[in-house]
């Protein structure tokens, strides 16, 4: 039994990885693998559906679908990725030092958290958007100062556990600076765990950030995004379905395919005997 | 019990203060002038002086806030650009009571298919692994499904190619159906993987097999014994799908032209309107570090009548 779950999850991290493993390539080569120009406007082909010429079918500008979703895949995973990044690094750094510390320290950078978690993410999203402006930078900023606190409280946690640890004291003893101690016996000890949190959070700042594009409030016209696209394409739900259907699927694959190799990555990582 | 309750109550003061400040301070972060935002590109610099008082921008900061904090303890939450209006009245006339209903509908559904898919998928696991695999991955699909996305495709389903529901709106129950799909479907797969885990591992405990042994029925084990314990993280879940609903509804209420307080944030957005959207953001957040509070309390009930057990 327990190999074949063994199996089921092995199986669910080369699923999602290669999935995953796709979209990036398809990002990086996105000139390579689009048949047309993503910007190229056609007015009179516009809304055509499916084709042999358009795979996918063309806007309301007669813009070719699937090469814009090519082009979506970069928009989006670079958004998620550095999100997710920005994130863990602000919230990893000052969730160890809040853990390592603790005292006041920890209590003013949890009280901090705590009122961040205060917003459900898309409309603390929202505010930063509204002082920020939109745009896709500011996307990014919006959406990873989210991640800020889910990090901060896991790696304070994991931090907490590892100071008790007798081997800290043993280099205490011997002399180690707070800082070789946090980034050299800390920081590599929370690792995993952290590392399946950014996996996971990619996935929900995609979501998120095309939630935004898709209320008009992200990534603007007329660079290629998936939000911004679904958005568009609901206009024309009698004469063109494709516009919608094909953006969101390309989300949920997206998606999808992260929170597999996550969960994969989860259940492989987590210390055994559980 | 009681000492539980009021230390819990005390520590959502700060938090509530302090989402307070985050909420007063949007106002100030924006670059430029907000009086000049608010009062028009085609404003007079008397109107402008105007709107600068009327915001009460003149003053120092901290005087700002303290006016800020004190009229919003008289429940004055200062007047919408727009409309001209209070944001009291804007916000809790019908608005907000629209958007607690759509979330409490969404969590309904939600809980409901949730505990029927993690029971069903949790009963199936030794036996039939294959549906149990299958259920968690339609539930791990339904996660990583956009409800915009959700959205969308219902309308396109239900109402462009069947003609069967109304598109836009909230109130007659047809109207309801398909906001309460779109954000109970992804409450849904998360309380579903929940419950299945939670469920899991109270079935492979020893009162269980002994139940087993005395050959009681499978269906009365799940029911009767496994599920009262295998509840107890779920609630948890349900809180925060609550709070995460509310969120949903800023996407959800946009989708079907439903006029609640998610929808007022993202108009009060696009027309610069920030009074208006300090007040819904401050409510917003206000209602989620409630709810967060009933979850820990109820959380923390659930669990004292199991060690009293």
């Amino acid at each position: 039994m327990s190999t074949l779950k063994k199996r089921l999850k092995n199986l669910q991290i080369v699923m999602g990885g290669s999935i995953v493993f796709v979209l990036v390539i398809m990002a990086i080569f996105a000139p390579l693998v689009a048949p047309l120009d993503p910007l190229a406007i056609d007015v009179p082909g516009r809304l055509s559906p499916p084709s042999a010429y358009h795979w996918l079918g063309t806007d309301a500008l007669g813009r070719d679908v699937f090469s814009r979703l090519i082009f979506g895949t970069r928009i989006s995973l670079m958004i998620g990725v550095l999100a997710s990044f920005f994130g863990a690094v602000v919230g990893v750094t000052i969730g160890i030092i809040s853990g390592y510390y603790g005292k006041w320290v920890d209590a003013v950078v949890m009280r901090f958290c705590d009122i961040l978690l205060a917003f459900p993410g898309i409309l603390l999203a929202l505010g930063i958007i509204t002082i920020l402006g939109a745009g896709t930078f500011n996307t990014i900023i919006a959406v990873s100062i989210f991640a800020v606190p889910i990090f901060a409280r896991i790696a304070r946690g994991q931090a907490m556990q590892v100071k008790k640890a007798e081997y800290i004291d043993a280099i205490k003893t011997v002399g180690a600076s707070d800082l070789r101690i946090l980034t050299r016996h800390i920081l590599p000890n929370i690792l995993s765990p952290i590392t399946v949190q950014m996996t996971l959070y990619v996935a929900s700042a995609i979501v998120t950030a095309a939630s935004l594009s898709f209320l008009g409030l992200g990534t603007q016209q007329p660079t290629p995004e998936w939000g911004t696209m679904l958005a568009d394409g609901r206009e024309f739900l009698l004469q063109a379905p494709h516009l919608v259907l094909y953006p969101g699927l390309s989300i949920l694959i997206t998606v999808l395919g992260i929170n597999l190799l996550g969960d994969g990555l989860r259940d492989a990582l987590r210390p055994r005997g559980r | 019990m009681l000492y539980f309750f009021i230390k819990r109550l005390l520590q959502m003061i700060p938090v509530a203060i302090g989402v307070t400040i985050a909420v007063f301070l949007i106002l100030h972060l924006i670059p430029g002038d907000p009086a000049r935002i608010m009062a028009g590109e085609a404003a007079n610099p008397e109107q402008l002086e105007q709107m600068r008082i009327n915001l009460g921008l003149h003053l120092p900061l901290h005087e700002q806030f303290l006016n800020y904090f004190g009229n919003l303890l008289q429940g004055d939450m200062g007047t919408s650009i727009r409309t001209g209006r209070p944001v009291v009245l804007e916000i809790f006339e019908n608005r907000f009571l629209i958007t607690l209903q759509l979330a409490i509908a969404g969590t309904s559904l939600s809980i409901l298919l949730g505990l029927i898919v993690g029971i069903l998928s949790a009963a199936t696991k030794t036996r039939y692994s294959f549906v149990e695999k299958l259920l968690m991955l339609v539930s791990l699909v339904g996660l990583s499904m956009p409800n915009f996305w959700l959205g969308i495709l219902l309308i396109q389903l239900f109402s462009v190619r069947l003609d069967w529901l109304p598109i836009i709106g909230w109130g007659t129950w047809q109207q309801m159906i398909m906001p309460m799909l779109t954000l109970g479907v992804t409450g849904m797969a998360a309380i579903a993987r929940m419950t299945s885990n939670s469920l899991t591992e109270v079935l492979a405990q020893d009162y269980i097999r002994t139940a087993y042994a005395k050959g009681v029925k499978s269906s009365v084990i799940i029911f009767r014994h496994a599920l009262k314990n295998g509840l107890i993280p779920v609630v948890t879940i349900v809180g925060l799908q609550f709070g995460s609903l509310l969120g949903g509804a800023i996407i959800t209420e946009s989708i079907f032209a439903i006029n609640g307080l998610g929808r007022l944030v993202v108009d009060a957005i696009r027309a610069q309107d920030f009074p208006l959207l300090q007040g819904a953001v401050l409510v917003y957040a206000l209602v989620f570090v409630v709810v967060n509070f009933l979850v820990d309390i109820s959380y923390r009930l659930i669990n004292k009548r199991m060690e009293l057990n």
